[in-house]
């Protein structure tokens, strides 16, 4: 049985539909990713699931139960985790306050203390920034610490939206190199992505999604090597996306 | 000095009273950037429940009881259904759904009360202490320990719980506190409650203190209540308290010293010079940068 089931899903703002019955599906343990252009639908598609969106129809199965249209802190408590577009920190707080938030819904507060300091130690740069507000963080800090934040809660998948938007390569490996740490503990992904190339030579599956509908999917590996997804999304590859 | 003291304890009594108000709208605006133009006939519409079952049952404490909930129930009540459908409209649209709402309740109150001006519902004791050849009134004291209680506890409970995490986290981002699995709609509603209590506290001390209780005092504490949000740095609830106690200080030696004809003058005198010289009120650094 897979972990996330999502069927016919139908999303809109308003009137207008943007994603057209998508049916996807994420097994525990695994990292799946969504590639797309602007525009494709991929962020509207991550806030269906984590509840900031009620779908015009279709399902949204976790564990078996359906969750679509339930309110998104219902949601986290179920074990679903999102780390949002553009990270949005709570900036006037401190790294270490940040991170504790993302524990909110965990009941030893001593467990998640020791968590943080984890998380801390593993990036010395937010370790060393730990009592500085969040929002006076680089571009790539915030990413780290937002990724950990969605971490703080122990849930059984995350969902990370464009995680590598606006970084610069090193930092866009040092991501990419945190998520592969999510998988190797045994964490499920779903992985929002642009930068195509990265993405899929991490994941285990894929799904292309081009306005609102999935236009292919398949193993990750083998859609690194499909002609279209080749001439659409990873262009000529240079040395910056190679992976370390 | 004996003549000091007494303008002291009257100042401090009335400046905690102004201070319970005021806190009021800075709990709310403090998290939420929202000023609750209601605000001042929820506690108004509380210190008449007050009354009504203090009146009614002789018994202050449950009388304390009931109005603290009417009001605490009576703000949910008007964010669940005058606020939270407009939340994401333009900020004049709630605005505007205030004023309804306040009108609403005003209106209720005159259908239930009458615009007449009632007593304080239970009969004092004038309790003095002696301090020498000084006398101070007991239930001034007790204004003002009690204002300090309570704030005290707010501030307790927003920079050491749980909740007060929660509500900071709301404060800076309603979406981003969701997905930590915060229910930020019962979280607003909450705030609105407290602030709301808060105010009847108030509203219930100015019933005490001038022995009256009338359709317009919701406004003419909201008046003083709001110069001292201002003044304090709206949504710093340090800030108001003391702003609130300061303006409270300022009337008693003003009218002492010039003349109590002059105390409203007075105050505003305080808040246009103090919002020249510090146009974010006194405490009011912090929400000047929000986003
Ligand atoms: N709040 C909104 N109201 C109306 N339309 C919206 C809203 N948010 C997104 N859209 C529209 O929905 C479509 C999909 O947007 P979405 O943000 O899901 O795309 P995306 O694939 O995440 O793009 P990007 O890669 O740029 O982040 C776009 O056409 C967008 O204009
Ligand atoms: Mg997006």
């Amino acid at each position: 049985m897979s972990m996330l089931k999502i069927s016919g899903l139908h999303v809109g703002y308003g009137n207008i539909e943007v994603l057209h019955g998508l049916n996807i599906e994420v097994n525990e343990g695994e990292l799946v990713t969504i590639i797309g252009p602007n525009g494709a639908g991929k962020s509207t598609l991550l806030k269906t699931i984590s509840g900031q969106l009620a779908p015009i129809s279709g399902t949204i199965e976790f564990e078996g139960k359906p969750i679509q249209g339930m309110p998104p802190h219902k949601i986290v408590q179920m074990g679903i985790s999102q780390c949002p577009e553009g990270r949005k920190l709570f900036s006037r707080s401190t790294v270490s306050e940040n991170l504790l938030i993302g524990a909110y819904i965990r009941n030893n507060k001593a467990e998640a203390k020791v968590d943080s300091e984890k998380y801390m130690a593993r990036f010395p740069v937010l370790g060393a920034r730990r009592n500085q507000p969040a929002g006076t963080l680089s571009g790539g800090e915030q990413q780290m610490l937002a990724t950990s934040r969605a971490m703080m809660s122990h849930p059984k998948i995350v969902l990370l939206d464009e995680p590598s938007m606006g970084l610069a390569p090193q930092l866009v490996k040092e991501i990419f190199k945190m998520i592969r740490e999510i998988k190797k503990d045994g964490g499920t992904i779903l992985l929002v992505e642009q930068n195509a190339a990265m993405a899929l030579k991490i994941a285990d599956r894929a799904y292309v999604l081009e306005t609102g509908q999935i236009s292919l999917e398949g193993k990750a590996r083998d859609l690194l090597h499909n002609d279209s997804v080749r001439k659409s999304y990873l262009g000529e590859e240079t040395s910056e996306t190679k992976l370390p | 000095m004996n003549f000091f003291l007494q303008q002291l304890a009257n100042g401090l009594a009335a400046g905690s009273i102004y201070a319970l108000i005021a806190v009021g709208y800075s709990v709310i605006y403090g998290a939420l950037q929202m000023v609750n133009f209601a605000h001042g006939n929820i506690y108004m519409f509380g210190t008449f429940m007050f009354m009504a079952v203090t009146t009614a049952t002789k018994n202050i404490f449950l009388g304390v009881l009931v109005g603290v909930v009417c009001s605490g129930a009576l703000a949910m009540a008007v964010e669940r259904f005058a606020y939270r459908p407009v939340r994401k409209a333009n900020y004049l649209v709630p605005m505007i759904s205030a004023f309804g709402a306040a009108l609403i309740i005003q209106n209720i109150c005159q259908l239930l009360f009458s615009t007449r001006t009632f007593p304080f519902p239970a009969s004092v004791p004038n309790l003095f202490i002696d301090i020498g050849s000084i006398r101070i009134s007991v239930y001034q004291l007790a204004i003002f320990v009690v204002a300090l209680i309570i704030m005290l506890v707010i501030t307790f409970l927003l920079k050491r719980t749980r909740l007060g995490q929660a509500v900071n986290c709301v404060s800076q981002n309603k979406v981003s506190s969701e997905l930590m699995g915060i229910n930020v709609n019962s979280i607003i509603s909450l705030i609105y409650c407290a602030g709301a209590v808060v105010g009847v506290v108030g509203g219930m001390f100015f019933a005490l203190y001038y022995n009256s209780i009338f359709i317009g005092m919701g406004f003419l504490g909201t008046m003083k209540g709001w110069i001292a949000a201002v003044v304090g740095g709206i949504g710093n609830i340090k800030g108001t308290f003391i702003a609130g106690i300061i303006l409270g200080l300022v009337e008693a030696f003003g009218s002492a010293f010039i003349s109590s004809a002059y105390r409203d003058v007075i105050s505003y005198a305080v808040v246009i010079i103090v919002l020249i010289w510090k146009p974010n009120g006194l405490f009011g650094s912090q929400i000047a940068e929000k986003a």
